[in-house]
C-alpha cells in the first residue's frame, strides 16, 4: 500500500494507460533507499565544501549565505587530503546517483497523473512539498553538471547552495512521509530472490492502487535488469569520471571528465586550473624584475632568488578544484609562517594574498600558520611552469584548489585581534 | 484534535512539518531571487520540463514500442519458418541488448552535453589548456563499445541457448535447429 499518511478517499490508482509490469512500490523504495543514503552524504559534502571556502572571511565567490551560514566553522588544515576527498565525493557520487534519480523518477510517473489530485488539505500540502523535492533534485543536479562543465552562466554558488537547503526541507518532509511505507515495500519482496529470477519469472507486483498497472503487460524486462540497467548507467558514469578525482591509471579514463589529460610525462605536466594565457599572464611580468611584497608590521620586498635562499619546505599536498578533479604533487616553497615572520607578524592571522592577474584570496590564520602551507616555488624538483603559476604560488593543505593562487605578487597580513 | 484531522487530513505533526519546510525554501528562494541570471534559470527549467514531457517521452516511448513490435515480428517469423515436428529453441530476446547500450549513451549525452556539444569551448580551452573537441569523439567510442560488447553479450547468450536446445532435443534435432 503505497498511500500517503495524509487522509482523504483512497486514490483512484494508475490509469490504465500506464502498462510497466515491473513498476510497483518494491522497486521504488529499492531507488529511494539509494537516494536516502545518497542524498544526505551530498548535502554534508556540500556544507562542508561551502565550509571549506570560509565565506566569513569575504573576498570568495560565495559570501552571501544568511541564516545557512550560521553553521560555519574555521576550515582545518589537516588530513591534507580533506578537502580533495570531501569535493572527489560530493562530484563523483553526485553524478553517479543521477541515473538513480532518473530511474526514481520513472517509478513514480504514474504518480503525477493520480486523480483527484488531492484528497484532503494535507494531501494537497504534500504534493506542494513534492515540487520541492523533484524540482529540487532536478535543479541541484543541472546546476551542477553545467558548472563542472563550464558551461554555468549565472552564481553559480549562491543557486547550488540555497537550492540545496530549499531540496532538503522537501526531502525530510519526504522521507518522514514515506519512510514506513519504504520499510513496508522493501520487506515485501527479497532482493536476493529478485536477483535471481529472470524475465520468464517475472510478475508484477500486487497491485496496490498507486504504482502498480492495473492491466500490466506483459514483461519485456525482469526486475532485476532494470536494477542491472541502472546500476550499469550509475557504474559508467564513475568509470568515465572518477579518474579526474582519484588520480593514477584511472584518470585516463575519465573520458567526461574535464581533467582526464596530461600535456607529457614531465614534473609540471599534471592538470592545469587556468592557463597564463587565459589571464594574460607573460613571461615579461614574470621575469627577473618580478617581486614578491610582504606588508605587515614592516613592508619586505623580495626576488624569488632571495625566496629560494629562505628555508624551504617539501610537501605532498592536493590541488583540489570545487569542480571535483584533484591531483597531488609535490610542492617545494617557503612556509607562509615564515614569510609572515619576515613581515614582522608572530602570531596567527589571516592574509589577503593578491596575483599578477589581479585574482586573490584571504586565508584564514590558522592555514597561514598551518604545517605544509607555503608559497611554492618548485614542483617535483622542477621550477613551476608559468600554467602552474611560476614564479611562485600558494599551497594550502585541505585547501579548495582556488584558494592556491598562482603568480602570487603580494601578501598583506593583517595584525592578530 | 479531532477537527484539525477532519478539516485538515492528518495531525499537527504533519502540518507543523510541512510549514516548516515551505519557510525554509521561501527563505532560501527569496535569498537567490534577488541575483541577476537566475529568473531566466527558472524559465529554462519549465522549458526543459515542456520538453521531456511533451517531446522526449512521447519520443521514447515510441522508439521502445517500435523495438518491441520488431522483436515480436522477428519471433514471430522465426517459429513458422521451423518444421512443425521440430521443437523450437525459446528464442533468446535482444530488446534489451539495444535498450541497455541505447540507455547508457543517451544519460551520458543527456549528463555530458555541454561537453560533447563544446558549449563551453572559450572557458573550456583558457581552464584547461585543451581543446573540447575531443568529447563527442569520446561519446561516439563509448557508444560503440557498449554496442558491440552488448551485441557480443547476445551471441553468447544465443550460442549457449543453442547448445542447450541441441542437448535437450537430441541429435535428430540439430540439422533443423542450426537453420
Amino acid at each position: 500500500m503505497a498511500r500517503a499518511t495524509a487522509g482523504g478517499p483512497p486514490d483512484r490508482g494508475p490509469s490504465s494507460h500506464w502498462k510497466s509490469p515491473v513498476r510497483g512500490p518494491w522497486l521504488t523504495s529499492v531507488f529511494g533507499l539509494v537516494l536516502l543514503v545518497g542524498i544526505p552524504v551530498e548535502f554534508v559534502t556540500g556544507l562542508l565544501s561551502y565550509a571549506a571556502y570560509d565565506p566569513r572571511l569575504g573576498g570568495g565567490p560565495n559570501a552571501d549565505h544568511g541564516l545557512f551560514g550560521l553553521y560555519l566553522f574555521n576550515w582545518v588544515t589537516s588530513p591534507p587530503w580533506l578537502y580533495r576527498v570531501i569535493e572527489g565525493t560530493h562530484v563523483t557520487l553526485g553524478l553517479v546517483l543521477v541515473p538513480v534519480v532518473l530511474a526514481k523518477l520513472w517509478s513514480v510517473m504514474p504518480k503525477l497523473f493520480a486523480w483527484p489530485p488531492w484528497r484532503s488539505v494535507a494531501h494537497f500540502l504534500e504534493r506542494l512539498s513534492l515540487i520541492l523535492v523533484v524540482g529540487g533534485v532536478v535543479f541541484e543536479m543541472v546546476t551542477g553538471m553545467l558548472y563542472i562543465d563550464y558551461a554555468n552562466r549565472t552564481n553559480f554558488y549562491s543557486g547550488h547552495f540555497y537550492g540545496a537547503w530549499a531540496f532538503m526541507a522537501g526531502f525530510v518532509v519526504h522521507v518522514s512521509v514515506k519512510f514506513a511505507d519504504m520499510v513496508r515495500s522493501l520487506r515485501s519482496r527479497r532482493l536476493r530472490t529478485e536477483l535471481r529470477t529472470g524475465l520468464a519469472g517475472t510478475r508484477p507486483e500486487p497491485f496496490d492502487d498507486g504504482l502498480v498497472a492495473p492491466v500490466p503487460a506483459p514483461p519485456t524486462i525482469s526486475r532485476r535488469g532494470i536494477l542491472g540497467l541502472v546500476g550499469g548507467t550509475s557504474l559508467a558514469v564513475f568509470v568515465l569520471t572518477a579518474g579526474q578525482s582519484i588520480g593514477g591509471a584511472m584518470r585516463s579514463l575519465a573520458l567526461f571528465g574535464t581533467h582526464y589529460r596530461t600535456s607529457g610525462t614531465g614534473p609540471n605536466d599534471f592538470p592545469v586550473n587556468y592557463t597564463a594565457a587565459s589571464v594574460g599572464i607573460t613571461p615579461a611580468v614574470t621575469g627577473a624584475s618580478w617581486r614578491l611584497v610582504l606588508v605587515g608590521a614592516r613592508r619586505v620586498s623580495l626576488s624569488r632568488e632571495q625566496l629560494l635562499a629562505l628555508p624551504l619546505v617539501t610537501a605532498d599536498l592536493p590541488i583540489a578544484c570545487t569542480e571535483g578533479w584533484s591531483t597531488q604533487q609535490r610542492w617545494t616553497g617557503a612556509p607562509l609562517a615564515e614569510l609572515a615572520r619576515l613581515a614582522g607578524i608572530k602570531d596567527a592571522s589571516p592574509a589577503r594574498i593578491s596575483a599578477l592577474d589581479s585574482h586573490s584570496v584571504v586565508l584564514s590564520g590558522n592555514q597561514v600558520w598551518a604545517r605544509g602551507s607555503m608559497l611554492a616555488l618548485r614542483v617535483n624538483g622542477a621550477d613551476l611552469s608559468l600554467d602552474h603559476g611560476f614564479p611562485a604560488r600558494v599551497i594550502v593543505p585541505s585547501a579548495p584548489g582556488t584558494h592556491n593562487l598562482k603568480w602570487v605578487s603580494e601578501i598583506v597580513f593583517s595584525e592578530p585581534t | 484534535m479531532k477537527p484539525l484531522r477532519r478539516y485538515y487530513g492528518a495531525g499537527p505533526l504533519h502540518l507543523m512539518g510541512l510549514l516548516a519546510c515551505f519557510a525554509v525554501a521561501a527563505y532560501a528562494v527569496t535569498r537567490v531571487l534577488g541575483e541577476s541570471g537566475w529568473v531566466s534559470v527558472f524559465q529554462w527549467f519549465v522549458a526543459c520540463l515542456v520538453f521531456h514531457d511533451f517531446i522526449a517521452w512521447p519520443a521514447y516511448t515510441a522508439a521502445d514500442r517500435l523495438l518491441l513490435g520488431a522483436q515480436q515480428r522477428r519471433t514471430g517469423r522465426h517459429q513458422k519458418r521451423r518444421l512443425p515436428e521440430v521443437p523450437a529453441p525459446a528464442p533468446v530476446p535482444w530488446v534489451n541488448h539495444v535498450r541497455f547500450p541505447a540507455v547508457i549513451s543517451a544519460v551520458l549525452l543527456g549528463m555530458f552535453f555541454p561537453l560533447i556539444f563544446r558549449l563551453s569551448r572559450a572557458v573550456y580551452l583558457g581552464t584547461t589548456g585543451f581543446s573540447e573537441n575531443v568529447y563527442l569523439t569520446n561519446w561516439l567510442m563509448v557508444t560503440g563499445a557498449l554496442f558491440v560488447g552488448s551485441a557480443v553479450t547476445y551471441l553468447l547468450r544465443l550460442g549457449l541457448a543453442r547448445r542447450r536446445h541441441r542437448r535437450e532435443a537430441g541429435p535428430g534435432a540439430v540439422t533443423h535447429a542450426r537453420r
